[in-house]
Order: structure tokens, then sequence, then C-alpha cells
């Protein structure tokens, strides 16, 4: 149970320094005339965390699906190539800022495995924290340890 | 030690083969080659040329390896030594592809 509840915080604390701004279920429906897509969303309403993950998704598809898989779940198809195999996103509890390390600096720098390429060079600013958002949407609420107090 | 040289060097004579090395650029987010046919044996080598991180990989059946990420200046050598064609791409920038056909 105390394990849950840190693991809780650090979403929480990750979550916090996301973007917070949401999109305004009334003013989509008028921006996007009744049809809220995420091409209006991205184009109507581009600051809000929806538009981001949105985003976030394409770079996803783009630059991380390959190692990654098309859920995140670290069974992408050059998944086999690499020991340690690539993370499985969606069980993650780690921070946003040490997320955001791994991405710009690579796995072999943060002393992870080396089959994470540096992608500072490759993904601008706004692309990192796009996929980022998109990273910790696709996270799975976490099942409490049986047998812990 | 020299009888071993000896004898490699009168089997190279013999059949008359020895393996070749070839070197594919990466400058621009591209391969120098879109295409390249080697023979079974003969050796490959992917330098980066550009100012950042490429990482060299290839799924297919026939060689698959995944070279890693490495910077400006450095390169690697990948020997293929089954006949078939080989799809190369890098990982980092995925409009980067070329194809490999190693002949017998």
């Amino acid at each position: 149970m105390r394990r849950l509840a840190f693991a809780l915080l650090l979403v929480l604390a990750a979550a916090a320094n996301a973007q917070d701004k949401r999109v305004d279920q009334k003013a989509a429906i008028k921006a996007c005339s009744g049809k809220v897509n995420d091409e209006c969303v991205v184009r109507y309403f581009k600051d809000t965390v929806e538009a981001s993950i949105i985003r976030g998704r394409a770079v996803f598809q783009n630059y991380c699906m390959l190692c990654h898989g098309p859920e995140g779940k670290g069974d992408g198809r050059a998944a086999r190539l690499h020991n340690p195999p690539p993370y499985n996103l969606t069980r993650s509890v780690a921070s946003r800022d040490y997320i955001s390390q791994v991405i710009r600096k690579g796995g072999a720098a943060m002393g992870r495995g080396k089959g994470m390429p540096p992608w500072s060079d490759q993904l601008t600013d706004e692309q990192i924290g796009d996929v980022l958002n998109y990273a910790f949407s696709i996270r799975q609420p976490l099942k409490p340890v049986s047998g812990t107090s | 030690m020299k009888h071993g040289l000896l004898l490699v060097s009168l089997l190279v004579a013999a059949t008359g083969v020895s393996a070749k090395d070839f070197l594919i650029d990466q400058k621009d987010k591209q391969f120098s080659q879109k295409s390249l046919k080697i023979k079974a044996g003969d050796a490959v080598e992917f330098r980066n040329s550009d100012a950042f991180f490429h990482n060299v990989f290839s799924l297919s059946d026939v060689k698959s390896f995944d070279l890693g990420s490495y910077p400006q200046g450095d390169k690697k050598r990948v020997v293929f030594d089954k006949p078939g064609k080989v799809e190369v791409e890098c990982s980092i920038h995925p409009q980067m592809q070329m194809v490999i056909e190693v002949e017998p």
C-alpha cells in the first residue's frame, strides 16, 4: 500500500509539471461546429493538454513506436534487437523530469539501456513536451500490491 | 601463426575470392546510396558524417543488427555473411532507408 501511495505521489508530482490548461467542452462544440475531433482540438485549442497529447501521439508513432510498440508496451518491431528490452511505458512511474532527460540524453547517458538514442538533436522542446504528455496519458493505473499493509 | 596466415592466403588465392569492404555514408539524414550489391562475406562500414547521432539497424532475417547511436565521425562495420536482401534503416530518422543485396 505504501508503494502504491508513493507511486501515486510521483504521478501527481509529474502531472503538476505538465500543462494544465484543458479544452472547454462548450467552447469546443462551438468552435468545432459540433464535431469535436483531433484536428479541431489541435487547430483551435493548441495550448491545451488535449492538443498536446494528440501531437505527442504523432511524435510517438513517428519516432518511438518502432521500439516501444503501438501502445507503448515495449513490444515494437525493433524490440527484439535490444537487451534490456524497450521499457513498457504504460507501467512507468518515473517523474516527468527524469523521462525528459532520458529522451534528451538517451539511455546510455542515463545509465539505462543503450538502445534508447538521444533525441535532443532531432526533436524540438515542444515535441518532447508533447510526447511526454502522451506518455503520461497512456499510463495504466497501478494495482494495489497484495499482502502489504 | 605464420602457417595459419599462409593457409588463409593460399585458400584466398585458390578460390580467387577475397572479401571487400564498402563504405556507406550518412549525410544530411540520408544514406549515400539507396541500394548496394555486395557478395556474401563482404563488409559494409556505416559512417556518420552528420553533426548529430544516427542509429543504423536492420530487422531483416538474413542479417539483423543494431549499431546503436553514434556521433559524427564514427563508423561501424557489419559483415554480411549470408546471401539475401537486407533492409537497413536509422531508428532516429525514419526516412533513412536503404537495401543491401547480398549475392552468393
